[in-house]
């Protein structure tokens, strides 16, 4: 007995495939958020033992090692950053700072700045820090 | 005069390599990606006036000087010394609180350094003792 076998012609349909793609391309450029603040110019610490950042209810606080002291992009001076943070802690009372402090930055300055936050009731602090290799 | 009829030429572009072009964009975006990945110490500071009572001896101190050495409970200790005398304190006294006490003067990384030593240890319960207290 012989088989005899048919022929069938399988194409996978592509003409929609440059809109699958093209959509998926601007999806992900509309949904793409970029940060805005650029903060001041410091080389935060190293450290071996680092935790992940949360990424919701972010507040950034910079502190340069001259003295600068800069919270979401706007250079401020050190009495306001307490009125500031109080606000911030109004509108979002779940508000956790990320304080990006220089690795050289004296610790006089450092803990003037935790005690404004202490003033304006903001109390959890993450300590921006890379962590070392190996 | 008549004019010579008009042959229609049809005109097509080729859209073949359309889904080529738009996925090599969209790959192209998602290797070149960077995510911002944040990683630091994350620290509760006290709420403001709230006197914690702590059992004298309980405290272990922690001093951070002005060049970085550290000194548990005033013994000159390395840094890889510190994690594993934290360990041993822990493992004698789970509720031991360690106060990390700076000179005002020392870098801000010698006070992360040893902040990062006492997570090493698992150490969860520590404070930031003002610098200038004596």
């Amino acid at each position: 007995m012989r088989l005899v076998r048919e022929k069938v012609e399988a194409t996978i349909p592509t003409a929609s495939m440059a809109d699958i793609a093209f959509l998926l391309l601007i999806f992900f450029m509309v949904t793409t958020t970029f940060r805005a603040e650029t903060g001041l110019q410091v080389i935060i610490p190293m450290v071996e033992a680092a935790e992940k950042m949360p990424a919701t209810n972010l507040s950034h606080v910079w502190i340069a090692k001259n003295g600068m002291v800069a919270i979401d992009d706007a250079l401020i001076s050190i009495e306001r950053i307490s009125d500031i943070m109080a606000r911030k802690r109004q509108i979002n009372p779940d508000i956790i700072v990320s304080v990006k402090a220089d690795k050289a930055t004296g610790y006089k300055l450092v803990e003037e700045v935790l005690n404004e936050f202490v003033d304006a009731s903001v109390l959890r602090i993450h300590l921006a820090a890379r962590k070392t290799r190996g | 005069m008549r004019l010579r009829e008009k042959k229609t030429k049809s005109a097509e572009i080729p859209t073949a390599s359309m889904a080529d072009i738009a996925f090599l964009l969209l790959i192209f975006f998602m290797v070149t990606t960077v995510f911002a990945n944040e990683v630091g110490l994350q620290i509760m500071l006290p709420e403001k006036g709230a006197e914690v009572k702590v059992r004298s001896e309980n405290i272990q101190r922690i001093y951070v000087e002005e060049k970085g050495e550290i000194r548990l409970n005033g013994e000159p200790v390395s840094q890889d010394q510190l994690v594993d005398e934290v360990k041993k304190i822990l493992a004698e006294n789970k509720d031991a609180i360690f106060s990390i006490k700076t000179h005002p003067d020392a870098q801000y990384q010698y006070m992360v350094n040893a902040l990062d030593k006492l997570r090493l240890a698992d150490a969860d319960r520590y404070s930031l003792a003002p610098s200038s207290e004596e």
